[in-house]
């Protein structure tokens, strides 16, 4: 009996459809819509321009039967498929066609710009600059898309730049540190030891305990603050204020990815290039950040954009008499409409709907080519001539989109999108909460473990502060001075500028006057610090430049350096996850950022090391030990 | 002429060669080493210690004396090897010292051979005639009878000055906090006084000041009485302050490199670390959130 109920349960396990096979190419969309769509992607091939030429023709036919201004997805499938199938180098003559029923798609246009310029095509990189224009001003989740990458770039770059800041700072301070550490010591037959191996655990067990980067970053410089030179003390603040930037960003990014969602599985935002399946409840949650009367007017407008793409007109209609009598993006609305009662046949109400939108944006829009386009069917002549040169300019602002006036004789009409400036001012009246968002935020966990989110800013002021107060106390307490020249170190007091280059160095006695043990040890000391140095300018470019006391010269050798490393941060991962157009792309940002840190260290590691021995040679140690 | 030193004693040699006003080599002999004076008219114008005793080397005395390193020590020895001179020539001619410190230095050189050898009382001697012209840069011929006198009275006087010191090694240094005015000092007493700066080990001391272990220790003494020396013993290690450096030198370097590796180590976790925060699948999570967006 246990026997065939097994089998049964398998049989069962094995007919239920998994979620891989249900998904749907192009969810949403009318029945028609997504079969001519799989059509375009199936007859897309670098050598079968013609046959994909007449398939996207009748897809735009589609679209503007249902209002769809852009299908997204469709160039997304299509370059899965080069990239699957091995022609992903061939791939930018059916990726341009696909412009037209993309027109929106931000990775696309962006691709073509890339291969545009890679190929020295003038023209067509122009042309597709302007795509890249339009699609970034029509759709909403690009301008989020591209601050969240900037913001992301400048957040990794900063905290490469803390990092190699602090680090450079604490190997410069260590010297003159581990001698004062050693005064604790003193009791002891070798007190340099124990100081030697404390200041070794400072580094080396923050990093093995796993505590964050801004947390390492901060308390390395609080170490290293009374050693240093004001120069150095501009970079160690910087860094500091760079962290409390990445912690603010990281708040800006947690409200900001609330907001989008998923984009191109269905997210709400997306809905001009990709049909939303999931909404958000602005209106009721009052602990999102995204309720109130602008979300909400936003949402609504998608809400009754996809019942137009998604081919209920009825209800599409609905909505739209709903935003109109809200009063919620009025004009939109009445085009939006007006295409709907159009295709319902009812044109005079169209017409009407046309009229209102126009009445609302004289300077030119979709209502205007709409309105045109009624007039000359209804051989109102009069009207149509009236309004024609604004319904041409109307529809050449909208060349990206791939309208062309000439070959639209059919009645095609246009819709409007849903308004992408709310989307920034919606962004930009969220400032309040990033504070709060911060310690929720992924940066929080990543750059600033173990500290409690709330912590974070009081822990970066009391870092500033402390850093600020060691300093001004080193200027009244006894403390040593390493020679930035020969190493040698000496107690001081007072600012350091004007003892960090010790008087046998200043008189320029190269080993030293007195021979014997005197001189020996001297010269062991020149010859171990130049090592030192050395060593550091390797392993930490620009740091040999400290030594050297170029300060700001290498506090922008250090920002150069890590650009390109938060370049690489934030595209070499992006690179490898998908097919994507976008990850493509971030493929050869990765290259480039790697290729540019790799000439930058080389750079850095050489110049520090050059200016040390520079400063070596001016003191007359240049040649001593080696 | 040769023959046993306690036949015929080392001060009668001495004179006898002088006041015949001889020239050529007396090579003594005696606990294993071989000493050999050239004498010059009777007066003594060098001296080869035995090789085997590298305290009395002249370039061993100069760099005890801080007037050369032991890099330097070791490049002039490989120069003198090639060049076929002598070794205070070779520094003469490079200008490392002036003709007048390798004088004086040879002269120290040759009342600390003739201050060894008089401490005989078993060996042998042998002279060998021959002429003699003294070198352009050494320093005046010495007179043996003087010198003998002063040999004399070491032999007299030193172990009296030598027991008031600690036996075996021990450190010298200036009390701290004390005034001294040079001109109630005699002459070898502020040469030692000056020298006690360079180093704590007396035998540097005296080979600074280019004095005679003998002149030394009577000068230290009578900074002692003066109380203005403090003395610390060295129990269990060798006296020898350049083997001393060179060890201090060699644990410091050691150390160095060993700091170094763990320097090193520790850069590399932090490579790890860094690569864990802002490049690794963990990271990236974070920092290809954007992709969602497009």
């Amino acid at each position: 009996m246990r026997a065939p109920a097994v089998l049964s349960l398998l049989f069962l396990m094995a007919s239920a459809p998994s979620t891989g096979l249900a998904e749907e190419a192009f969810p949403g969309y009318p029945e028609s819509v997504r079969t001519q769509a799989l059509r375009v992607v199936a007859a897309a091939a670098p050598d079968r321009t013609e046959a994909l030429a007449v398939e996207v023709r009748s897809l735009r036919k589609l679209m503007f039967d249902y209002g769809i201004l852009s299908m997204n997805a469709v160039p997304d499938l299509v370059f899965e498929r080069a990239a699957k199938e091995g022609w992903k180098q061939k791939a930018s003559v059916p990726l341009r066609e696909m412009a037209k029923v993309a027109p929106l798609s931000v990775p696309l246009w962006a691709w073509l710009v890339r291969e545009d310029a890679s190929r020295f095509e003038p023209d067509r990189f122009l042309d597709d600059l302007s795509g890249l224009g339009g699609a970034l001003r029509m759709y909403g989740p690009a301008p989020l898309g591209y601050a969240a990458w900037v913001l992301l770039f400048a957040s990794a770059a900063a905290c490469w730049f803390s990092a190699w800041a602090s680090i450079a700072l604490l190997l410069r301070a260590r010297p003159a540190l581990t001698a004062d550490l050693s005064r604790i010591f003193r009791s002891l037959p070798r007190p340099e030891v124990p100081a030697a191996i404390l200041v070794l655990a400072l580094f080396v067990v923050p990093v093995l305990a796993g505590v964050g980067i801004g947390v390492c970053a901060v308390f390395w410089i609080a170490l290293s603050a009374g050693y240093l030179r004001r120069g150095e003390l501009v970079i160690a603040t910087t860094a500091i204020l760079l962290l409390a930037g990445v912690f603010l960003c990281g708040g800006f990014f947690h409200s900001v990815d609330q907001l989008a969602g998923d984009t191109r599985k269905g997210g709400w935002l997306g809905g001009e290039g990709y049909f939303p399946q999931r909404w958000p409840d602005v209106s009721t949650d009052s602990g999102n950040p995204f309720s109130g009367p602008r979300w909400e007017g936003m949402l609504r407008f998608t809400r009754a954009r996809a019942e137009m793409q998604g081919g209920n007109p009825g209800a599409a209609e609905r909505a739209w008499s709903g935003l109109i009598r809200d009063g919620i993006e009025v004009a939109g609305a009445y085009n939006n409409r007006g295409v709907t009662r159009a295709r319902l046949g009812n044109a005079d109400d169209a017409l009407s709907d046309f009229e209102a939108a126009v009445e609302r944006t004289p300077a030119g829009g979709p209502a205007h080519w709409n309105a045109y386009q009624l007039y000359l069917e209804g051989f109102r002549l009069e009207e149509a001539r009236r309004i024609q040169a604004t319904a041409w300019a109307s529809i050449r602002d909208l060349s990206f989109l791939g309208y062309q006036g000439e070959e639209m004789t059919h009645g095609e009409l246009v819709s409007s999108p849903m308004p992408v400036g709310d989307v920034w001012k919606n962004l930009f009246t969220m400032r309040a909460g990033w504070l709060r968002e911060a310690g929720k935020s992924p940066f929080h966990s990543l750059f600033f473990r173990p500290l409690p989110g709330g912590w974070v800013p009081a822990f970066l002021a009391v870092g500033w502060f402390w850093t600020a107060a060691w300093k001004l106390l080193s200027r009244k307490i006894w403390l040593h001075s390493t020679c930035r020249s020969c190493g040698t170190r000496t107690m001081v007091v007072g600012t350091r500028e004007s003892s960090d280059i010790c008087n046998s160095c200043r008189a320029q006695i190269g080993g030293g006057v007195r021979g014997g043990e005197e001189r020996v040890r001297r010269v062991q000391n020149i010859t171990l610090h130049r090592r030192y140095v050395h060593a550091c300018s390797v392993l930490f470019p620009g740091a040999g430049a400290l030594w050297a006391g170029k300060d700001l010269q290498a506090m922008i050798y250090g920002i150069f350096l890590c650009l390109p490393l938060g370049a690489l941060s934030v595209s070499m991962r992006a690179g490898s996850a998908s097919l994507a157009l976008i990850s493509d792309m971030q493929t050869l940002v990765a290259a480039g950022a790697l290729a540019c840190v790799a000439l930058l260290w080389a750079i850095g590691a050489w110049w520090g090391w050059r200016s040390f021995d520079l400063l070596q040679l001016r003191h007359n140690v240049a040649g001593e030990g080696s | 002429m040769q023959g046993k030193i306690a036949d015929f004693g080392i001060p009668d040699i001495f004179q006898l060669v002088s006041s015949q006003a001889k020239s050529g080599s007396l090579a003594i002999s005696g606990k294993d080493r071989v000493t050999i004076f050239i004498f010059a008219d009777g007066k003594i114008v060098d001296v080869q210690p035995d090789r085997r005793e590298p305290g009395s080397l002249l370039g061993t005395m100069l760099r005890d004396g801080g007037l050369l390193t032991d890099s330097e020590l070791k490049r002039f020895l490989d120069a003198q090897g090639g060049a076929g001179k002598k070794i205070g020539e070779l520094l003469v001619e490079k200008g490392k010292i002036s003709p007048e410190v390798l004088a004086r230095y040879l002269t120290l050189q040759i009342k600390e051979c003739l201050f060894d050898v008089l401490t005989l009382t078993e060996g042998e001697y042998r002279f060998e005639g021959f002429a003699v012209r003294p070198s352009s840069w050494g320093g005046e011929p010495l007179r043996p009878d003087v010198l003998l006198m002063e040999g004399m009275q070491f032999l007299d006087e030193y172990a009296r000055y030598r027991e008031k010191f600690p036996p075996g090694a021990f450190r010298v240094s200036r009390r701290q906090g004390e005034k001294v005015d040079p001109h109630a000092l005699t002459e070898v007493e502020r040469l030692v006084w000056k020298a006690l700066e360079f180093s704590d080990d007396p035998d540097r001391v005296f080979r600074k000041a280019c004095l005679t272990g003998f002149e030394g220790i009577k000068g230290l003494a009578a900074l002692r009485e003066r109380g203005l020396v403090e003395l610390s013993t060295m129990e269990g290690e060798r006296d020898d302050p350049a083997l001393r450096l060179r060890k201090e030198l060699a644990r410091q370097g050691r150390f160095d490199s060993i700091l170094a590796g763990l320097w090193a180590g520790a850069a590399a976790a932090a490579a790890v670390w860094l690569y864990g925060s802002l490049l690794s699948p963990d990271a990236a999570e974070t920092f290809t959130e954007w992709v969602r967006f497009f």
